[in-house]
């Protein structure tokens, strides 16, 4: 992997050594859901894996989204 | 708790939940979440037939960077992608772009998908569309800069964190020779300009390198024309509605 960018790479690396998501993945109406949790039954989407493309463009399925789960 | 258990049963008869103040609190709670994720209250809905990506911070490749970073996920915006050419519904695509750039492979592979797309494209560069934006600027059918964007033309840094690839000399400038044949490809600008232009040295700073702004990337012939977001729906809509016109390549 490069990063081809104009920002100083000690910029966007700061932090890296420290950084360590906890990711998990679940199954939300039927949808496989890479999730960040951020508390008790809640999690930040962080990917999305499906084979339909029209998934992608589901507003509720974008990287970012707070999601409830488990219920 | 007995009194709780008895009584439960009887207010759900007498009291059911009519179906529309149901609806308020999921439309509560995903206003809630516009604002925290994106700053506003209503995303609007889209019926156009027109369809915008926005590609805008850091493009993330293969790993995931620092919190400090805004990225843009590739591993989303393909799929995306292969989404608006195939939606019949969608007759063009319009590309913002706003980037200080990033992956290499990833920028490449959004350049690709949008060049190949068989849509009319349009890109918009405003702010900057620096580094690896680019090739994914040029790949669309028409491109546009803002008056006051930018664009950061310099050389892959010999110095940049290399994972999995043998840091030389060779493989860096292999990787520098894919940016430029696809930028000198799907733009006016010639090799030899964008090799000077990338390797001009008391420019930048602390780079060897280019800024070009708004009017100078047209000069240069690496973009179409200077305007906004009116011209670039414009052209769009001039694109979509006439076939033959789509495939140009600049």
């Amino acid at each position: 992997m490069i990063l081809y960018t104009a920002l100083p790479l000690e910029l966007i690396w700061e932090g890296y050594s420290e950084f360590s998501p906890k990711y998990e993945e679940i199954t939300k109406d039927g949808q496989l859901l890479l999730i960040e949790p951020v508390s008790f039954n809640r999690g930040k989407i962080v990917r999305l894996i499906s084979s339909n493309p029209q998934d992608y463009m589901n507003p509720s399925l974008q990287p970012g989204e707070i999601i409830n789960f488990q219920d | 708790m007995s009194i709780y258990y008895r009584r439960r049963p009887g207010i759900r008869r007498t009291k059911q939940p009519p179906p529309s103040p149901a609806a308020v609190p999921v439309q509560q709670e995903s206003q809630l979440q516009n604002i925290q994720q994106l700053g506003q209250i209503n995303v609007p809905k889209l019926e156009s037939s027109l369809h915008c990506i926005s590609i805008v911070g850091q493009i993330e490749g293969h790993l995931v960077l620092p919190p400090q970073n805004k990225t843009t996920k590739y591993e989303h915006v393909i799929p995306q992608l292969v989404a608006v050419e195939q939606n019949p519904d969608i007759k063009g695509l319009l590309v913002i772009l706003n980037t200080v750039g990033g992956d290499v492979e990833a920028g490449l592979a959004i350049a690709e998908l949008i060049d190949s797309l068989s849509k009319p494209t349009v890109s918009l560069v405003l702010g900057g569309g620096h580094s690896i934006g680019v090739p994914i600027s040029v790949g669309a059918d028409h491109s546009i800069i803002a008056r006051t964007a930018t664009m950061t033309i310099h050389p892959i840094r010999l110095t940049g964190l290399v994972i999995g690839v043998p840091q030389t000399y060779e493989y860096l400038d292999k990787m520098q020779d894919r940016v430029i044949n696809f930028v000198c490809k799907h733009s006016n600008v010639t090799e030899e300009k964008f090799r000077e232009l990338m390797f001009r040295t008391g420019e930048l700073a602390r780079d060897i390198g280019t800024v070009l702004v708004g009017k100078d990337a047209v000069e240069v012939g690496l973009m179409d024309q200077v305007g906004g977001l009116g011209e670039a729906i414009k052209t769009l809509k001039e694109l979509t509605e006439d076939p033959s016109e789509g495939g140009e390549t600049s």
